[in-house]
């Protein structure tokens, strides 16, 4: 057994993501103006799959509204519907609309409302009115449909037969009339019907049950007369007749619908007792319906009457379809025929495998561990043997590569691809869109580019609120962009790309750009800056991820939910990635957010200071230098501060700073090396340090799971001598050692350091 | 047929839902079943199993290969010619099912199907 049914209820709401996943794929590429018949396949096969999965378990809701969109696809598939782009628009919303119900369905959650699937709904069976073809309400759920019977959900199942077009039905259907005499019926296979991988043996079987039904019995005689020699026997040839008298109860109905499918490939007849039979057929090859005691050779009566146990009633129908083995040419092919002749036995490889989520992290921490563990190794070697052998020597460095060659694909293995977050946002821009009056067309750039799992999930939420921003206060009111000259439809690009051992994703609207003049002036009213400051145009940008600014005149409904930029910047903060903002009035905004591939390993400086070691991510380190003495000043409150190239920026003794009392002096040495940080808004400060030691890759381990939270410091890691290490924060550095956008930021330097 | 060894059913279908749950109905039936998600791949199983299934149950609407074509490959193939097919669909439609004659499918049922049925039909066609 494979489980209850609660896990393949799992599979299937897994399955709907997957399969709405690739709606949205088709649907878009469908709206770009391709018109692939594989793209419609593949949306007509997502909808189509949904409404299969979910009329298994009985989700009515789901099944009923998937069917009218799998309709109206089947309108395109078929070619009656061209995808016309207002066609498009009525498949996304209805996607939308099916993905609410999807999610309603497995939640229970907010109910979708009933108004908004009329409204879709309504729309599809437009077009499948459209093409004039009525919408089939009816045959939505079969009238007969029974839920497979659930565990977990008390599904009411009574044991109805779910239609099984087989020629082989219940007969639970019998109409209960009194007929007056036995049914007699005769049937004569065609050489077809066996090639079809269908038998006599099955009819026979339908036949017995429509017996069982009624708690009656079959009588069976075969007709064997035209059977040739052995000799001249050929196997794929049918030879054989049967006439089957069924008790008087079984209806014809019941008996037609055993030969319902196979039908065509039979001859058959029924009668009842003493009506003369009808004529057996135009070209039946061997038989003559025969009445009955006359002349039938009873030849194979095997089990002239079956009992009324399904079970063995369909085995004695074997023995009664395979007295003549020879003559019945629907041998199953014996097993050991297969066996030997399955010549090209291939691997059947799949392409993709499933894995749990923490199996995956438990191996990412395990070849964490190894990469220290390898890192203490050589550290040992060298320490306690300076003249190594050579042998050794070289047995470490491979066992180096090695190691690293392990931990890259470990990271390939979670290295997800961006699609599924960029597709999300398609809905994102729609329903931004019609909550602003607006049109914009959202285009996606670089979905294939991967990134560690835990940063795709993480860049929802950050990217969702940007591109709400973008349309709400970015892209114009359409009267607006048309008196500028601008097509009256937006545009929004999101891409990603990798850009030296970072994804770099850009959001670029073409709206009006930001406007400096009202958001220096907002910030000034809301007590952001000090209302005589002077600042760069780059630190006017930045003043929309202050906390608590909003420039929108009147709030929406869209942006003014109480999260405003400066959350989507803490966001990028906290996965250690940086923000930076281009903007040109008129023209449009560019925003682009720089993320570390993974938030397992980090690229880090290590530094001592104070007398501890210590690693500062190299991404957050501008530039390093000796401290010349005649370069620093001291405030009158005793800070100091160092005068680089023009601009002076704080200095920070960082292990006073930490509160290392092991650090004695805070005045810097003559030859400290100071370290320049910047934050995300350009802020810098210099932090002074004993010494630059080396540059490792570190493996990142939570401070927070394993000890608890250190201000200034966002993580910890294990270095190769064994030692535990603590990696700095440098934002919240800065942030603790001086006010908030108080520093003059060279503005080119910051947006070159995108 | 197969002694006591269990009976082997393959089925093909693109869903992994219904593959769940055809391998716990038929499973619970006492049937062996080997899966595969497509027409290609369930050739490919077909061929590569051993020993080879006694019967089959296939979608129609799938990627790469459908039900039809997995049902007429299948015909051609000599071992087996007379392998009973069952084809197990959404889609009621008269003109589907013809072509599934056509093809050489061995019957037809409809989803959502009740495991009892699909049980029963099993049984018949590899009885």
């Amino acid at each position: 057994m494979s489980g209850d049914m609660g896990d393949i209820l799992l599979v299937f709401f897994q399955e709907c993501d997957e399969q709405l996943q690739e709606l949205e794929r088709g649907l878009s590429a469908l709206s770009d103006g391709e018109s692939e018949q594989e793209t419609i396949n593949a949306v007509f096969r997502a909808v189509h799959s949904i409404k299969g999965g979910a009329a298994s378990f009985g989700l009515e809701n789901l099944v009923r509204f998937a069917h009218v969109f799998e309709s109206s696809l089947d309108g395109v598939r078929s070619g009656r519907v061209a995808p016309t782009q207002d066609i498009v628009k009525i498949f996304l919303k209805a996607m939308d609309v099916l993905s609410d119900l999807v999610v309603e369905a497995r939640d229970g959650g907010p109910t979708v409302d009933p108004g908004r699937v009329a409204e879709s709904q309504a729309e599809l069976e437009f077009i499948i009115g459209s093409n004039g073809e009525a919408p089939k309400t009816d045959d939505i759920v079969p009238s007969d449909f029974v839920p497979v019977p659930m565990d977990f959900v008390p599904v009411p199942v009574d044991f109805e037969p779910v239609p099984v077009d087989f020629g082989l039905d219940f007969g639970f259907d019998a109409a209960p009339g009194q007929p007056p005499a036995p049914l007699i019926v005769t049937f004569c296979p065609h050489d077809a019907m066996y090639a079809r991988g269908d038998d006599a043996r099955n009819i026979l079987i339908g036949l017995t049950d429509a017996a069982v039904a009624v708690e009656g019995e079959i009588t069976v005689t075969c007709d064997v007369s035209t059977l040739p020699s052995f000799a001249e026997l050929e196997p794929d040839r049918s030879y054989l007749s049967w006439r089957v008298v069924l008790p008087a109860e079984v209806s014809e109905d019941t008996v037609q619908s055993v030969f319902d499918w196979g039908g065509d490939v039979c001859d058959f007849t029924i009668s009842r007792e003493g009506e003369p039979a009808p004529d057996g057929g135009e070209a039946v090859p061997a038989m003559e319906a025969q009445p009955p005691g006359e002349g039938s050779q009873a030849a194979a009566p095997p089990e002239p009457a079956l009992p009324a146990v399904p079970e063995t009633s369909s085995s004695s129908g074997v023995a009664a379809a395979q007295v003549v083995p020879a003559a019945s040419p629907a041998v199953a092919p014996a097993p050991a025929a297969g066996g030997a002749n399955a010549a090209p036995v291939r691997r059947t490889e799949q392409a993709t495998i499933r894995v749990d989520l923490p199996r995956i992290d438990n191996l990412m921490d395990l070849v964490g561990e190894l990469v220290i563990a390898q890192a203490a190794l050589e550290s040992q070697c060298r320490r306690a043997n300076a003249s190594m052998p050579r042998e050794l020597g070289e047995s470490i460095a491979s066992m180096q590569s090695l190691t690293r060659d392990i931990q890259d694909a470990v990271m390939a293995v979670r290295a997800q691809p961006v699609r599924s977050v960029f597709q999300r946002m398609q809905r994102v821009v729609r329903e931004a869109c019609s909550m602003t009056k607006k049109d914009v067309v959202l285009t996606l750039e670089g979905e294939d580019t991967e990134v560690d799992r835990t940063l795709v999930e993480k860049l929802s939420d950050p990217l969702t609120h940007m591109l709400r921003n973008a349309i709400d206060h970015g892209i114009e009111k359409v009267e607006d962009r048309l008196a500028a000259g601008k097509s009256a439809v937006g545009q929004i690009l999101l891409s990603a790309s990798h850009r030296s051992g970072h994804i770099l994703i850009t959001i670029k609207d073409d709206g009006g750009g930001i406007n400096r003049e009202r958001v220096l002036a907002t910030a000034i009213k809301r007590g952001i800056v000090a209302p005589d400051a002077v600042l760069t145009d780059d630190e006017i940008n930045n003043l929309i991820f202050a906390p608590g600014f909003s420039t929108a005149d009147t709030v929406s409904n869209l942006s003014g939910r109480g999260v405003g930029m400066d959350v989507v910047k803490q966001a990028i903060l906290s996965l250690g990635g940086r923000v930076t903002i281009q903007s040109v009035p008129g023209s449009g905004t560019v925003f682009c957010l720089s993320l570390p591939l993974t938030l397992a390993v980090l690229d880090g400086m290590l530094i001592v200071a104070g007398g501890a070691t210590m690693v500062i991510p190299v991404s957050s380190v501008v530039e390093t230098m000796i401290i010349k003495p005649q370069d620093t000043y001291v405030l009158p409150d005793g800070k100091k501060m160092v005068s680089i190239r023009g601009d002076c920026i704080p200095m920070v003794p960082l292990g006073s700073q930490l509160g290392l009392s092991a650090y004695v002096s805070d005045e810097p040495q003559n030859g400290a090396v100071m370290l320049i940080v910047e934050n995300e808004s350009g802020a810098r400060v210099g932090l002074v340090v004993d010494e630059i030691r080396d540059q490792a890759h570190v493996v990142i381990k939570s401070m927070e799971k394993n000890y608890r939270r250190i201000p200034g410091v966002s993580a910890a890691t294990i270095l190769g001598d064994g030692s535990v290490s603590l990696i700095l924060d440098a934002p919240a550095l800065i942030a603790s050692a001086v006010g908030r956008i108080n520093t003059k930021v060279s503005d080119a330097r910051a947006v070159l350091a995108a | 047929m197969v002694g006591k060894q269990a009976i082997r059913v393959l089925t093909v279908d693109d869903s992994r839902t219904m593959q769940g749950m055809l391998r716990k109905a038929l499973e619970g039936g006492g049937y062996d079943v080997i899966q595969g998600e497509d027409g290609v791949a369930g050739l490919e199983v077909l061929q590569a199993a051993n020993p080879p299934p006694n019967a089959i149950i296939t979608d129609i609407n799938m990627p790469r290969m459908d039900g039809f074509g997995l049902i007429e490959a299948v015909r051609k193939m000599v071992q087996f010619r007379h392998i009973p097919i069952i084809v197990l669909t959404t889609e009621s439609g008269p003109e589907k099912k013809a072509r599934a004659r056509e093809a050489g499918a061995t019957g037809w049922i409809v989803k959502p199907f009740s495991t009892d049925s699909l049980v029963a039909a099993i049984r018949r066609v590899t009885a």
